[in-house]
C-alpha cells in the first residue's frame, strides 16, 4: 500500500455507499499550479465499470494515479473498495507497461505472480492473453501490442478488486481488444469493478460514463 | 519478507543480465587501485601509508557509479508505480533496493580487499581490518546512495547528480573507515573507529527508509 497518511485527500467512509464500491467525492487535482479538475464525484459499485473520457491533458491519468495512491490529490476524498474475496484492493495498469525487456515473458509475469503468491497461474494467464507461444522469449522482442498484453496479464495476476486501466487498448489489435473485453467481463462477474480511461468514447456495453471537461 | 526477497532476487537477476555495466564498476575499483603505484611511484612506505584511505575513497566512488540503475529503470518503464502499489510500505522497497545494490557494489569490494592490499603494498595484517571495515561501512554507502537514486529517478542521466547529492553524507564513512584500518596498522586500538563506523551504518539503516520514502513521494508529485 502506498502511504496515504499525508494525502490531503482523506480516506473517509461516505454514508450510504457500500464497502464493495469505489467512492470518490469532490476530488480535485492541481499539477504545476494548474487545476486539472475539481469536484469530481462518483461511485463505482461492485461489478460495474466506469469509462472516463476527456481530451488530452484533461487529467484522466492523474485521476487514476490519485485513485491508485501514487499521486496526492489537492482536495477531496476517495475510498477504494474492500478487497473481499480478492487478493488485493487496488490494481493499476498505467500507460507504461512495467515490463523488463531483459527478462523473458514468463520471468516478467512470474515476479508479479510471486508478489501475489499466484505462481501456478502464470502459464494459464499468458495463454489467456495470447502470449502462450512467446513465454520463453525475451520481452524485448515483443511488439508494442504484445507488450500491452503482457502488462494486462500483470494486472490480472495481481487479482485486485478495483482495476484502474489507463488507456488499456493502446497498441492492441482487434484480437487484443477482444481479450481485454473478455477479461473485463470476467472481472465484473467475479465482483470486481474498474475505472477505464480513454481519449475517445469507445464502444463498451453496460458501462457508466464520466467526462472530464479538459483545459 | 516475501516482497523483499522477490525484489532483491529480481534486481540481482536484472543486474546480472546487464552484467557489463557491473563489470565496469568492479574494474573501476581494480584499475583505480592499480593506477596509484604508477602515478605515485613504487615507494612502499608512501604506498602502504595511503593504502587504507585510497582503497576507501575508490570503493566510495565505485559504489556511486551504479546509482542510476537503482530506481531510474523502474521509473522509466513504470515498474516503480507497481512496486510501490505492491510493497507493504515504501520503506520496505527502499531497503530491498539498497540491499540489492549493496550485494553488487559493496560486497564485491570486501572480496577484492586482499587484491587492493597487495597492489598497494599494505602489510598483510591490514587485510582483515580493511575487509572488515568495508563490510561494516559499505552498507551505509548503498543506503545513502539509494536516497540520491530516488531523488534523481526521473532524470535521464541522473547518476552523476545522485553521486553529487550523496557524497557529502558519506564522508563520515570514509573518515572512520580509513581510520579504523590505519590505526590497526599502526598497532593502536582501533575498536572505537569500528564502533563509530557500525553506528553510522545502523543510523543509515534506520533513517534511509524514511528519507527514501519522502524522496520517492516528492518525485512522484
Amino acid at each position: 500500500m502506498v502511504d496515504t497518511s499525508k494525502t490531503s485527500a482523506r480516506m473517509t467512509d461516505p454514508a450510504g455507499v457500500s464497502l464493495d464500491a469505489l467512492a470518490v467525492s469532490d476530488l480535485s487535482c492541481v499539477r504545476g499550479e494548474r487545476e486539472l479538475f475539481s469536484g469530481v464525484s462518483f461511485v463505482v459499485p461492485s461489478g460495474c465499470v466506469l469509462l472516463v473520457t476527456g481530451p488530452n491533458g484533461s487529467g484522466k491519468s492523474s485521476l487514476l494515479r490519485i485513485l491508485a495512491g501514487l499521486l496526492d490529490a489537492a482536495d477531496g476524498s476517495y475510498r477504494p473498495p474492500e478487497r473481499g474475496a480478492f487478493t488485493r484492493s487496488v490494481g493499476y495498469l498505467g500507460h507504461a507497461n512495467s515490463v523488463k525487456i531483459r527478462l523473458t515473458v514468463r520471468e516478467n509475469l512470474w515476479f508479479w505472480a510471486r508478489l501475489a503468491r499466484a505462481e501456478p497461474t502464470v502459464e494459464p494467464i499468458l495463454q489467456r492473453v495470447g502470449l502462450g507461444r512467446f513465454m520463453d522469449m525475451p520481452a524485448g522482442w515483443l511488439s508494442a501490442g504484445q507488450l500491452r498484453r503482457l502488462a494486462l496479464s500483470q494486472l490480472m495476476i495481481a487479482d485486485s478488486r478495483l482495476w484502474l486501466l489507463d488507456e488499456p487498448a493502446a497498441n492492441l489489435d482487434s484480437g487484443g481488444e477482444a481479450v481485454l473485453q473478455k477479461e473485463l467481463a470476467r472481472h465484473r462477474s467475479a465482483g470486481g469493478c474498474a475505472v477505464v480511461t480513454s481519449p475517445t468514447d469507445i464502444e463498451m456495453t453496460d458501462v457508466q460514463r464520466f467526462e472530464l471537461a479538459g483545459p | 519478507m516475501t516482497f523483499v526477497r522477490a525484489v532483491v532476487e529480481r534486481d540481482l537477476r536484472l543486474y546480472m543480465r546487464g552484467v557489463v555495466d557491473l563489470i565496469g564498476v568492479w574494474m573501476f575499483f581494480g584499475i583505480a587501485i592499480a593506477m596509484l603505484p604508477l602515478s605515485i611511484g613504487p615507494d612502499p612506505d608512501i604506498l602502504s601509508r595511503i593504502a587504507p584511505g585510497a582503497a576507501w575513497a575508490i570503493a566510495l566512488l565505485a559504489s556511486m557509479l551504479s546509482l542510476e540503475r537503482v530506481f531510474a529503470p523502474d521509473q522509466l518503464d513504470g515498474s516503480l508505480d507497481l512496486l510501490l502499489l505492491h510493497a507493504p510500505s515504501p520503506h520496505v522497497l527502499v531497503l530491498a533496493k539498497s540491499f540489492a545494490h549493496w550485494l553488487v557494489t559493496g560486497l564485491p569490494f570486501v572480496v577484492l580487499a586482499p587484491v587492493a592490499a597487495i597492489a598497494l603494498g599494505m602489510e598483510m595484517r591490514g587485510v582483515l581490518p580493511l575487509a572488515g571495515a568495508l563490510l561494516i561501512g559499505t552498507p551505509a554507502l548503498s543506503l545513502i546512495g539509494t536516497l540520491g537514486a530516488a531523488l534523481t529517478a526521473p532524470l535521464r542521466r541522473g547518476g552523476i547528480l545522485a553521486a553529487l547529492i550523496v557524497l557529502p553524507q558519506t564522508i563520515p564513512v570514509l573518515i572512520f573507515g580509513t581510520a579504523a584500518v590505519s590505526e590497526t596498522l599502526m598497532g593502536r586500538d582501533s575498536g572505537a573507529y569500528f564502533s563509530v563506523l557500525g553506528a553510522f551504518t545502523l543510523a543509515a539503516l534506520a533513517l534511509a527508509p524514511y528519507a527514501g520514502n519522502a524522496a520517492l513521494r516528492a518525485v512522484r508529485n
